[in-house]
């Protein structure tokens, strides 16, 4: 039992340090702006992490002794997907509706003082 | 096995209550993230986050976490061996190194305050410092946290409360390491690559 722990304990370690340092090897050689593949690379890697924490630092996993935990997470993650993308989507989608030309309003913004 | 305090303090009910909590909390900083990924490029003719953040800094910081979230669960698996001073020891180690990144963490705050770039200067540093600043005040609160559990082991020994606290302090340092591995991932290293 303390073994088997410990074992997984370092598993979890080693490996988010090494994704941690792939991630940010990756973003440090790009130079380009806006690099889609960069990005999801990175993305992605960061969500391997949140699983890789999971299984081996929170003990979670299809054991019937931690199902609660497990579906409680499963339903707060879809919860939080819906939050942050529905927010990203929706809020873009007002930027690029309703400021055609935002000169004039930093001009305002900046004759007086910043708000 | 079914016996030790550790297995018991995770098999009970208190854990699971706990564990609802640190979910809602995931909400909050999904909320901030939220926050953060409208406004980080509302920077208001300053500088970007390409500019302004240090990369190797970050990557420190995040390496530092990541061993003290290690050594918070050494010190998990010293109590299910039922030794009190390699507790006391994990927990001085996670100390100090969560205080090694909280202290980090504030002198670059005051770097970019005094460059001029606090969180009045536009929407994208106010979505920054405070999305960072929640994630450092959390730290704050599992350092004193710390404190008292590491007072408590030491004077009450390891019973059945102090196991609980132990349990349950481990979860919620585990939950701040995956938070800051998406601040690294989200904050730093995708605004490097500039999205």
């Amino acid at each position: 039992m303390i073994k088997e722990r410990l074992h997984n304990y370092l598993i979890g370690f080693v490996s988010c340090i090494f994704l941690s340092i792939a991630g940010y090897s990756i973003a440090v050689s790009s130079n380009s702006n806006m690099n889609y593949y960069e990005i999801s690379v990175v993305g992605i890697l960061a969500l391997s992490q949140l699983i890789i924490q999971g299984i081996f630092f929170l003990h979670l996993s299809l054991q019937k002794k931690d199902r609660y935990r497990l579906i409680i997470a499963s339903l707060i993650m879809l919860i939080i997907t819906i939050l942050v993308s529905g927010s990203i989507w929706i809020m873009n989608n007002l930027n690029s509706h309703m400021m055609p030309d935002t000169t004039r309003m930093n001009q305002y913004i900046k004759s007086q003082d910043g708000l | 096995m079914e016996n030790n305090l550790v297995i018991k303090a995770e098999n009970s009910k208190s854990y699971l209550g706990f564990w609802i909590y640190i979910l809602t909390d995931c909400v909050v900083f999904a909320s901030l993230f939220a926050v953060y990924a409208t406004l980080h490029n509302n920077t208001y003719g300053g500088e970007s986050a390409q500019m302004l953040f240090s990369m190797p800094l970050a990557l420190t910081q995040t390496i530092i976490l990541l061993t003290s979230s290690l050594t918070s669960g050494l010190a998990i698996i010293a109590a299910l061996g039922k030794n009190r001073s390699r507790i006391l020891l994990w927990t001085v180690a996670t100390f100090l190194l969560g205080a090694l990144f909280l202290f980090l963490e504030l002198r670059e705050f005051n770097h970019l305050v005094a460059m001029g770039d606090s969180w009045r200067s536009s929407g994208f540093l106010s979505s920054y410092f405070i999305l960072v600043g929640t994630h450092g005040l959390h730290i704050l609160i599992g350092l004193i946290w710390m404190i008292v559990l590491g007072l408590i082991v030491m004077k009450k020994g390891l019973t059945a409360k102090s196991m609980k606290g132990l349990v349950m302090f481990n979860l919620f340092w585990h939950f701040l390491d995956v938070i800051w591995i998406f601040i690294f991932s989200v904050v730093y290293l995708m605004g490097h690559v500039g999205l």
